[in-house]
């Protein structure tokens, strides 16, 4: 035996989702008059809200920008088999292009080390920033760690024996590089051992960062980017090994 | 050498089409789900330029990360997860709320060709889903827009069930009310 809806039970399943079709509650909206009139008020109010939510309509423009961004990744390698050219012809068709890919590469070499002193500076200038509102003492649980990570970053740390030892002190969302990151702050033998994830990839391999107080390494981590910075004496390899090992992006 | 070549053609053959093959999936799926996933940005960061941005942040990182895609029943869910956090990390934090008139009027839904008593319709509910308190709005969104069911969504928001469930009743309360059109002046002398 079925005990028939209450008001207040049909009320607030009514304000919550009038278009449910649950048998139990189609059955309760049509018990009495006063509930099948409140039930097509509230179809009606619906289908208005529902009609107004769905009057905002993507620019046309935005699935060509959409597909182009990942257009501009090539979906694979072209190969192509060119005919066999004598030396002659070999030496007037490629020595141009060596020459562009050689002032190429020249420029590139400029360009990437000027912006990754650029990145450095960032990074650092903004560790020394922060450093007087890190706490010495206090301590942040590996789950306070992980919500935090995985709500802002979409990340979490994996709970190992190597986690478990680390002493978080400091957890927040900075603006790093131009882009949000999160930077947590670790205890380690000396100070403060710094510890910065990005969500895009800034570098293409493990690269040093140093200045005459702080050294630490930044490193592609999953498409993002995974930087540790510490005192000139801490192991920053191994809190490097640790974070990057340890961190699992879900995106 | 030969079957040593031919073994490595046949590779990158099947790499290519791997390439391709995943190509294809990703832009049906960004085909299948752009428009919601922009009306959901559009209506939690209240402006239309933040949303294109919001709606291609989200489908790049839903690239990027698309290997990790198993279950594509599971998709929509995914696409509005990795939108929230973007919105979140990227907006929420660090720009002001965008809430004087001149933006709500700017941010208004293209409805240059509606009927003027629709026109004044998405106006009124424009501004009353935006003053709406997030933690009501959201849930409302992924229930409209979204189509998700109370249960997916208290998952994705990660909240108990009936909590979404009394958001949702609130939010349309609060909907209504806001919705109500105002009292005529003078309606009380003339009765």
């Amino acid at each position: 035996m079925i005990e028939p809806m209450t008001d207040a039970t049909f009320e607030e399943l009514l304000g919550a989702n009038p278009l449910s079709q649950d048998p139990a509650f189609l059955a309760a909206a049509r018990a009495t008059p006063a509930r099948e009139a409140a039930w097509q008020a509230a179809c009606a109010f619906e289908k208005r809200l529902r009609a107004s939510l769905e009057a905002v309509q993507a620019p046309a423009t935005l699935l060509p920008r959409l597909l182009a961004a990942v257009g501009a990744e090539p979906a694979a390698p072209v190969m192509l088999r060119p005919p066999r050219a004598s030396t002659g012809d070999w030496l007037r068709r490629y020595l141009p292009v060596a020459a562009v890919l050689l002032l190429a590469l020249g420029m590139n070499w400029y360009f990437q080390f000027d912006g990754l002193q650029a990145l450095q500076d960032d990074i650092l200038g903004h560790i020394y920033d922060e450093a007087p509102y890190i706490p010495e003492s206090a301590q942040v649980a590996l789950d306070d760690v992980n919500a935090h990570l995985e709500l802002s970053l979409g990340a979490h740390l994996a709970s190992s024996a190597a986690t478990r030892k680390l002493r978080v002190t400091f957890v927040k969302d900075c603006k790093v590089a131009k882009q949000v990151g999160t930077h947590l702050v670790v205890k380690g033998a000396q100070g403060p051992v710094n510890v910065i994830m990005l969500p895009s990839q800034v570098v293409e391999h493990e690269t040093a960062i140093a200045d005459a107080h702080l050294q630490g390494k930044m490193t592609p981590s999953s498409g993002h980017t995974l930087v540790v910075v510490g005192d000139k004496q801490e192991p920053i390899d191994e809190y490097l090994r640790v974070f990057d090992s340890n961190l699992e992006w879900e995106y | 050498m030969a079957a040593k070549d031919c073994a490595k053609e046949s590779n990158d053959k099947s790499v290519i089409e791997g390439a391709a093959h995943k190509r294809s999936r990703y832009e049906a799926l960004v085909r299948e789900f752009y428009h919601d996933i922009y009306r959901y940005a559009y209506w939690i960061c209240k402006s239309r330029p933040l949303a294109e941005d919001l709606t291609q942040e989200t489908f790049m990182r839903a690239w990027r990360a698309f290997d990790n895609l198993h279950n594509p029943g599971a998709a929509k869910a995914w696409l509005f997860t990795i939108l929230r956090r973007e919105n979140a990390r990227l907006y929420e934090k660090f720009q002001p709320e965008l809430d004087d008139i001149e933006d709500h009027e700017s941010g208004l839904p293209d409805t240059r060709h509606a009927e003027p008593d629709r026109l004044m319709e998405n106006q009124l509910l424009y501004k009353a889903m935006m003053s709406l308190e997030p933690e009501y709005r959201e849930p409302l969104l992924m229930q409209v827009i979204g189509g998700f069911s109370g249960e997916e969504i208290a998952t994705m928001l990660e909240l108990n069930n009936n909590t979404v469930m009394t958001r949702l009743f609130r939010a349309r309360n609060k909907l209504r009310v806001l919705m109500e059109p105002l009292p005529v002046e003078g309606r009380q002398d003339e009765s």
